[in-house]
This record gives structure tokens, C-alpha cells and sequence, in this order.
């Protein structure tokens, strides 16, 4: 913290003051040199002229005190950015990655000289730790609503900026795949003023649809939003089969829920039991699930009424 | 921002007009010459820590800085991975885990293909580094000092190898 002008000032005269053969000059501490000295000067005080002397020097070297304090305020505003190489500084610069650009020097970092949110197609990442390496999961997100793996094109260009952004000598494996599929069939129970089930043809297309609006089908609603939060907001997340139970049960007229399937893969893996997992819960390897089409939603609930 | 100052220039300012005679202004410069030495020196630092502070150990920043250092024409300074050592891991059977076989050359392995396992000494050999510095053979006399400038960026549990290539 540099001194001010006045108690460098008042320093040199208090240093002055222990010699004795400089006792005939008489400036002594001021607790304003500046303003005295003004006066001074434009009286025929000959002590002045020493005063301005010790003055023009405590501004010197205050200015150079200050130098110290801004250099030291820009260093630690340096340090306090400094890149920390954690797992979450790694999903932010990759979320940042944009295609069809190359980092630039701008003359003190690496940034890209033209920020085209369009370009940025890293829409959902995950990165876990597994014997050293970073298993980084990405997927973008097509329409904005349906997840989906990065074109093969992306992915090379992902990697190379990885590459390049990464700390020296870390490994990493960047997994971009279709999403984990799931195959459900559940029982629900429903409350048949609310919910239209034509049991005579089960293939009613307004089957599970509300009575007071055709357009919305709840229970299909509910799973459909489920996967989306699991997908979007907890990218990588788990998959509990409770936690898809509650979502159904939770849908608008339905009163009780009943899970007689719930099966996940990975890739053109085989089909895994999750009811039979202990803890119901499913890891996803791609990060994000989608209802298998081979298995749609349409013939997937089977409602009954609560009577 | 601006750290070097002509104290001279400053000096003269705080001087008023009526006493601005050359001996005077000589005087109190002389004064200063001392503390425009420790503000040259001082501005001086501040680059080399600016400048230094600019680069860290990410690939792409690290791969600047060596090449600005070294050769800064042809900037043919990289950086490669290390390649990882393929680490085969012995468990007892309770653990579980997924069985390891070791095969005669006699015998046909399960997929058809070479699949030779190396035994590596416990001492730093091929693949035991996490990254290369590779730098031309014209450079190869800057080894030591790339390997210094290397250090001063290197994480603490990364371990990297000068390669003159």
C-alpha cells in the first residue's frame, strides 16, 4: 500500500531532522506540504525553496509506490483467473467450443475473434474421472428440445480443440453417442373423468388423452418431460426408476402408477432389467436417454380404470 | 497501464514556472536519477511477469510460449501425449473382475490377432511419460533450457520428456 505524498514528505523531514548541522532548516512536518508550501513559495522564504525540494521528491517516489500497488492489483487479478484445470473448467471451455472457428492470440490469451453463439454446438457436457482419464460426454441438442450426438465432423474438430485447450499431458476420451435407449410398459390406474380410455379399442389414438382436452396426454406428457429434465438438466445423471414412477404419478389424473417394465441399453447392446438392478437406477453411458421408437409410448401404458 | 515514468518530466511539473532555472531543474533531476534507475528496472519486471503470466500449462499456450522462446520463426515446437502405459492390473478373485490371459506364441488368440502383453522394468521407459515437448533436431543444444521452460508450467503430477526429433 504506497504512502501518501504527506507521510513520505513528513518522513524526510523526520530523517532531516536527526542531522544536526541541518538544524538551520527549518521546514517541519506538515500534515498538508502542498498547501504550505503554496504559501511559501510566493513569500521570500528561503527555507521554501528546501521544502519544495523534499516535496517534489516525496511526489516522486509516491508515484512510484503507487506503480507497486497497481502492479500488484493486476497480478492478482491475473492469478484469480487463472485457468484451475478443474473438471468444471473443463464443461465450461468445452461448452464454449465453436465450430467452424480457430482460437486466436489477441495478444495476452487465446480467444476466438468472433463469438457466434450459432457455432456453439457442445450443447450438454459431461466429464468424469476414471484412472487418470477424462471421459468427457457430449451431445448437442437438435431443435432445441431432442439431444443428439455431435456429427462425426464436430467430434474431430471438438477433439483437436481439445487438444489444444487441455492441460499438457492430460488423456481424455470424448464420448459422443446416440443416446441410451429405454424400453418401458407400465400399468396406471386413471381416473375416468379426467382421463379418455376407449376400452373397446385399444388402439384409440385419444386413448390417455384428457376428456377436457384431446390434444393432451398426461402420462405421456410426464415421461416425455422426465427424460428431458434427466437429459438437460442432470446431463449424465442417473436414471431411477422411482423418479420416473413419481413423474407418472405426479401427471393429472392418474391415481396410481405401476412400473412392469423398465429396461436400458447402450449403443446395440443388449436390453438390462433395471427393475432388477439393485436401486433401480441406470447409468447412462452416452449421458442422456430416449424412448426406444421400437417400443413408442403409444403402446407402452396400459390404463385401467380406478373404479 | 503505463509503469515507466520519466521522472524528469515530473519533476519539471512540480517545479513552479518562477523557479524553473536550469541548475535548479538539474539538481532535483539528480535527485530522481536513482529512482529512474529502480523505475526502469522495476518496469522492466513488470513486463517479464506480465508477459509470463500470459501462459500456462494448457497445450495451446504452452506450445506459444516455446516456440516464441525458441523459435520463434519457424515455430516447430509441439507437444504430443504421452502414450499410457498399458497397465495390467492382478486382482484376487474375490474382487471380481474380469479375467486376464497370457498365451503360448504357439496359441491363437480368442480374436484371431496379435495381441503380444509387455513387461515393463519400474523404471521410466517408453510410455511412462505424460506428454512429449517434441523440438527440432536444429534445437537439440536448447534441450536443458526448453526442459527448465517447461517446468516452470508443468503441473505438479505430470511428468513430460524433451523429444528431439
Amino acid at each position: 500500500m504506497a504512502r501518501t505524498i504527506a507521510t513520505i514528505y513528513n518522513a524526510m523531514i523526520t530523517e532531516k531532522e536527526t542531522f544536526s548541522n541541518l538544524s538551520n532548516l527549518s521546514p517541519t512536518a506538515q500534515a498538508n506540504p502542498a498547501q504550505s508550501l503554496l504559501t511559501d513559495l510566493t513569500s521570500t522564504s528561503k527555507v521554501a525553496i528546501w521544502r519544495l525540494i523534499f516535496y517534489v521528491i516525496a511526489v516522486a517516489i509516491w508515484i512510484h509506490e503507487s506503480l507497486w500497488d497497481i502492479f500488484l492489483a493486476n497480478v492478482q487479478t491475473i492469478i484469480s483467473n487463472a485457468i484451475p484445470g478443474t473438471l468444471q473448467w473443463y464443461v465450461a471451455t468445452i461448452k464454449a467450443f465453436q465450430y467452424g472457428y480457430a482460437l486466436t492470440w489477441n495478444g495476452s490469451t487465446f480467444v476466438y475473434s468472433t463469438i457466434d453463439s450459432t457455432a456453439i454446438c457442445v450443447n450438454q457436457c459431461a466429464i468424469t474421472l476414471s484412472e487418470g482419464t477424462l471421459n468427457i460426454r457430449v451431445a448437442t441438442l437438435a431443435g432445441g428440445t431432442i439431444l443428439q450426438p455431435l456429427s462425426v465432423a464436430q467430434e474431430t474438430a471438438l477433439i483437436e480443440y481439445i487438444q489444444n485447450i487441455k492441460i499438457a499431458g492430460t488423456q481424455f476420451n470424448v464420448i459422443n453417442q446416440a443416446a441410451d435407449l429405454l424400453q418401458i410398459a407400465y400399468t396406471v390406474y386413471y381416473n375416468p373423468l379426467i382421463i379418455y380410455y376407449n376400452s373397446s379399442n385399444g388402439s384409440d389414438p385419444l386413448n390417455g388423452s384428457l376428456i377436457s382436452n384431446p390434444s393432451v396426454f398426461p402420462v405421456n406428457n410426464a415421461i416425455l418431460n422426465y427424460i428431458q429434465t434427466l437429459d438437460q438438466i442432470f446431463f449424465n445423471g442417473n436414471f431411477q426408476v422411482s423418479d420416473l414412477t413419481d413423474a407418472i404419478q405426479a401427471a393429472e389424473g392418474i391415481t396410481n402408477v405401476v412400473a412392469t417394465t423398465v429396461n436400458a441399453k447402450s449403443g446395440s447392446g443388449a436390453y438390462q432389467n433395471i427393475l432388477s438392478v439393485t436401486g433401480q437406477i441406470y447409468q447412462t453411458a452416452a449421458g442422456y436417454l430416449a424412448i426406444d421408437p421400437a417400443y413408442p409410448l403409444s403402446s407402452a401404458i396400459t390404463y385401467i380404470a380406478n373404479q | 497501464m503505463i509503469f515507466n515514468v520519466n521522472f524528469s518530466n515530473v519533476i519539471n511539473n512540480l517545479i513552479p514556472g518562477f523557479l524553473r532555472k536550469p541548475k535548479f531543474q538539474a539538481i532535483l533531476n539528480v535527485f530522481a536519477s536513482a529512482l529512474q534507475y529502480v523505475n526502469n528496472e522495476f518496469y522492466a519486471e513488470t513486463q517479464s511477469v506480465f508477459y509470463y503470466l500470459k501462459f500456462n500449462a494448457q497445450v495451446i499456450y504452452l506450445t506459444k510460449y516455446l516456440n516464441d522462446q525458441y523459435d520463434n520463426v519457424q515455430r516447430r515446437i509441439s507437444i504430443s501425449d504421452g502414450s499410457t502405459p498399458n497397465v495390467i492390473y492382478l486382482y484376487n478373485e474375490s474382487e471380481a473382475a474380469a479375467p486376464f490371459y497370457l498365451y503360448n506364441e504357439s496359441e491363437t488368440l480368442p480374436n484371431g490377432t496379435a495381441n503380444p502383453v509387455y513387461f515393463y522394468n519400474n523404471v521410466p521407459s517408453i510410455g511412462t511419460y505424460d506428454y512429449y515437448v517434441n523440438i527440432p533436431l536444429e534445437l537439440s543444444t536448447l534441450a536443458s533450457q526448453v526442459k527448465g521452460a517447461v517446468n516452470q508450467f508443468n503441473p505438479a503430477n505430470k511428468t513430460f520428456y524433451v523429444n528431439v526429433i
